[in-house]
């Protein structure tokens, strides 16, 4: 209850700095498939932005507050109480491996651009800061328990015990330990490189970022769930090899070519899942202390049908990922050299970016481990994309 | 799968002719962020939110432009099996006398605790996306940015699940030796292994899809109030119909109909400011305002659905509220204020009871209130809330008149 207090005490004392009113955004909105044929949103991020003068004249400042709520569903990929792999060898680990977590995170952020680029609403270089809290909760998946063949879970068998101990750290995944719940800070820091032309049907250009998040057990507030230090590296390269315009600010067709590179680096003894993140299409890069992705994506643009964000598009895309050094959340100090791959198309119809209609299809032809190679096709409509 | 389409292409179409009406992208804005609950991160965090996107465009030249606005909302959190409706007719139990009601099929009566402890709540996620356009004309006297007349037409759309409660699949069960809706080899449990009429929400795999056409016609010669500190003053009257029957994709599942409803309600209200004192910077110091409102609904149809499910289940209410609204100062910050409001209420509800089978119970209650609320809010964040209020006619329920008192610290958006 003290914690609360503080946290509370801590917000207050922080919004004085806001001046009057807001602005917001909304960043992000997501859907789950079991949830409503993944029509409705399960969660979303979004941004109040606080009145702050730019501190540089011509380049932007940004005092935020984010949050992102909601509900998701997570793959379990390593065993909770050795950490091993799970995908090294699968008839060990024959159950459903899907389960549900509820989740609040909010981040406190400030950013301050450098270089007005004249082009983009980005500066050319951004630097920022945050201050970040998450609380999650994790539980079966929703179609749980719904009928004879949904008795099984990830955390609990068909007869109805635990498959893993309830009262000891899990290593594997030490957000699940205890009671399933967690609460954590951290602090981030990054800087971000943006010289892109973008017009959403043509892209010219680059993006970089470089961001570090910090989970130290002394944290305050923080239920020491969590001890990490995350570095996340991206590189965006695009370049539009065709276009015919409709106008000034629409297209007819255009071909975009996107190469988007990403290194992640962990080091840590309790590295929650939220933070294990990849881009590569079907199978899961393992939880390496170093994770190499990479896109390769060709895209072609339809017609801009009325505003810039009612668009059809199909996209050739390829993945490549590296899972290279220590196995995190593990004991046994196992060191990796893995590599997984997959290609596909993706096609899909875009309403004002707010609604879509999308088929996707595509091949894990180099599946992580032991798991064998597999066609998987989606198709779908959302609400908010 | 072929109405799931057809629904899909429904909302394409509508989105697509939109779009022809005139090029432009869609502003964000946040509406609300429900409050949190204990258990689930201290009660701090949010379980749900609704926000949405909308435009104004120029429909009818001349006239005031149209509003198009699409909301998407959701939450998770749980709900409670109500004990006062049996199960396989629908007939109330204040209907019956006690021994007929000890024959009835009510939740937490009866058989229901054969087999191991079993709760009446339940884990309720669900998520609602409402689309409308809105034409206004004429000028409203007391704003002339806004206008006089409205005509709103909409479609809402909500799916929701009623599963087990999270605590469930917890270590230890949260105290729970057996599950609501199954039994632990996952057979659905009696009353569920069979169809609900009385609950179509909790039929068969307890999968909801309804969705309904609203149309609203609103008069307003009202004072535009930016924010809740402000002392409101004008008339607005609200004539709301609304319609969802099966053939509009409610009977999709192998549950059969799942929403087969209309609604009418006719909503009056009438304010006036009685002092108000603003500080140098234009913020309030302190102002007051009375209010008066009535709110006559009913509602028909052979399937409400959950949403739409009207108070003790009689079909047809007229509600008075008088309420007076005291508003205290401004402080730090734009949407930092206190209020105060108290309120007095009579609702009379009436006709038959809805989703009852056969339809023969027919009711008349009053009930009367009266409540006091305190709010403090701060950065249009944080609100602070205490309410106490006395029920002394409590309409077709047996109970003593009762005082009650609830507060609670919220993390709550309302911009």
């Amino acid at each position: 209850m003290k914690k609360s207090v503080a946290f509370v005490l801590l917000l207050v004392f922080l919004f004085p700095l806001s001046a009057i009113g807001f602005g917001y955004h909304v960043f992000e909105i997501r859907t789950e498939p079991e949830f409503g044929k993944g029509i409705f949103p399960t969660s979303v991020k979004y941004q109040f932005n606080f009145p702050v003068p730019d501190l540089i004249d011509g380049s932007k400042t940004e005092f935020a507050f984010r949050l992102d709520n909601g509900l998701e569903y997570r793959t379990l990929a390593q065993d909770p109480v050795t950490g091993d792999i799970m995908a090294k060898n699968p008839s060990m680990y024959d159950f459903p491996k899907e389960y549900t977590v509820h989740f609040d995170e909010f981040n406190l952020f400030f950013a301050q651009g450098f270089i007005d680029t004249g082009f983009s609403d980005n500066d050319l270089l951004t630097a920022f800061v945050s201050i970040d809290g998450r609380f999650e909760m994790a539980f079966e998946r929703l179609s749980w328990m719904t009928g004879p063949d949904n008795v099984g879970g990830v955390f609990w068998d068909e007869n109805g015990a635990l498959r893993f101990p309830s009262d000891e750290f899990l290593i594997g995944a030490p957000e699940l330990s205890d009671d399933r719940s967690v609460f954590q800070t951290t602090i981030s820091l990054g800087l971000k490189i943006d010289f892109m032309h973008d017009t959403t049907t043509t892209r010219d250009g680059i993006r970089a970022g470089i961001y570090w998040r910090f989970a130290p057990e002394w944290m305050l507030l923080t239920d020491g769930s969590a001890s990490f230090v995350l570095s996340w590296n991206e590189i965006q390269i695009s370049r539009t090899l065709y276009v015919a315009p409709n106008g000034e600010n629409r297209t007819w067709f255009s071909i975009v070519l996107d190469d988007y590179i990403t290194y992640r680096g962990i080091i840590g003894d309790k590295i929650p899942m939220y933070i294990q993140r990849d881009n590569i299409w079907g199978p899961n890069v393992p939880n390496a202390a170093n994770v190499i992705t990479n896109r390769l994506a060709l895209t072609f643009y339809g017609p801009q049908i009325n505003s810039r964000d009612t668009y059809p598009s199909v996209m050739f895309f390829w993945d490549l990922g590296w899972a290279l050094g220590k196995v995190m959340n593990t004991h046994s100090g196992e060191k990796i050299y893995e590599s997984v791959g997959s290609y596909g198309i993706r096609c899909e119809f875009v309403v004002f970016s707010i609604a879509e209609f999308y088929y996707e299809i595509g091949c894990s032809y180099d599946p992580v481990f032991a798991e064998d190679m597999y066609v998987e096709q989606r198709f779908g409509f959302s609400v908010g994309i | 799968m072929k109405r799931f389409l057809g629904f899909v292409l429904l909302l394409l179409t509508l989105l697509t002719n939109l779009a022809a009406a005139e090029s432009y992208s869609l502003d964000a804005y946040i509406e609300a962020v429900t409050g949190g609950v204990s258990g689930f991160g201290l009660g701090l965090f949010p379980l749900g939110t609704t926000f949405g996107f909308e435009k104004y465009i120029s429909m009818i030249p001349g006239k005031h432009k149209a509003e198009f606005q699409i909301e998407l909302s959701f939450a998770f959190n749980n709900r409670t099996l109500s004990e006062d409706y049996d199960y396989l007719t629908g007939r109330p139990r204040w209907a019956l006398t006690h021994n007929e009601a000890e024959a009835g099929h009510y939740f937490g009566s009866g058989k229901w605790n054969e087999g191991g402890e079993r709760a009446l709540s339940y884990f309720n996620p669900r998520s609602d996306i409402d689309i409308y356009l809105d034409q206004g004309f004429w000028d409203n006297p007391l704003y002339s940015k806004g206008s006089l007349f409205n005509v709103r037409l909409g479609y809402n759309v909500r799916y929701a699940m009623a599963r087990e409660e999270v605590v469930f699949s917890l270590p230890g069960h949260g105290g729970l030796s057996s599950p609501v809706f199954v039994w632990n080899d996952g057979t659905p449990r009696e009353p569920f292994n069979s169809s609900l009429p009385a609950y179509p929400w909790l039929n068969g795999s307890r999968n909801v899809f309804t969705d309904y056409l609203y149309l609203l016609l609103s008069l307003n010669m009202d004072r535009d109030t930016p924010t809740d500190a402000e002392p409101e003053e004008g008339i607005s009257v609200d004539l709301l119909f609304e319609a969802g029957p099966s053939w509009l994709f409610n009977n999709m599942s192998e549950m059969g109909v799942q929403s087969d409803y209309y609604l009418v309600s006719l909503f009056a209200e009438e304010k006036m400011e009685i002092f108000s004192m603003e500080q140098a910077n234009g913020w309030n110091w302190m102002n007051m305002y009375i209010g008066h409102s009535n709110t006559l609904k009913y509602v028909a149809g052979s399937v409400v659905p959950e949403n739409k499910m009207p108070d003790d289940r009689l079909r047809g209410s007229l509600e008075d509220r008088i309420w007076v609204h005291f508003n205290g100062p401004q402080f730090m910050a734009g949407d930092c204020y206190t209020n105060v409001e108290l309120n007095l209420y009579n609702t009379l509800m009436f006709g038959s009871v809805a989703n009852e089978q056969d339809n023969s119970t027919r009711a008349i209650e009053l009930q009367s209130g009266f409540s006091a609320r305190f709010q403090l809010r701060l950065f249009g964040f944080i609100r602070f809330e205490y309410q106490v209020g006395y029920e002394f006619i409590r309409g077709i329920w047996p109970d003593e008149p009762r005082w009650w008192q609830n507060s609670a610290l919220q993390f709550y958006v309302s911009i």
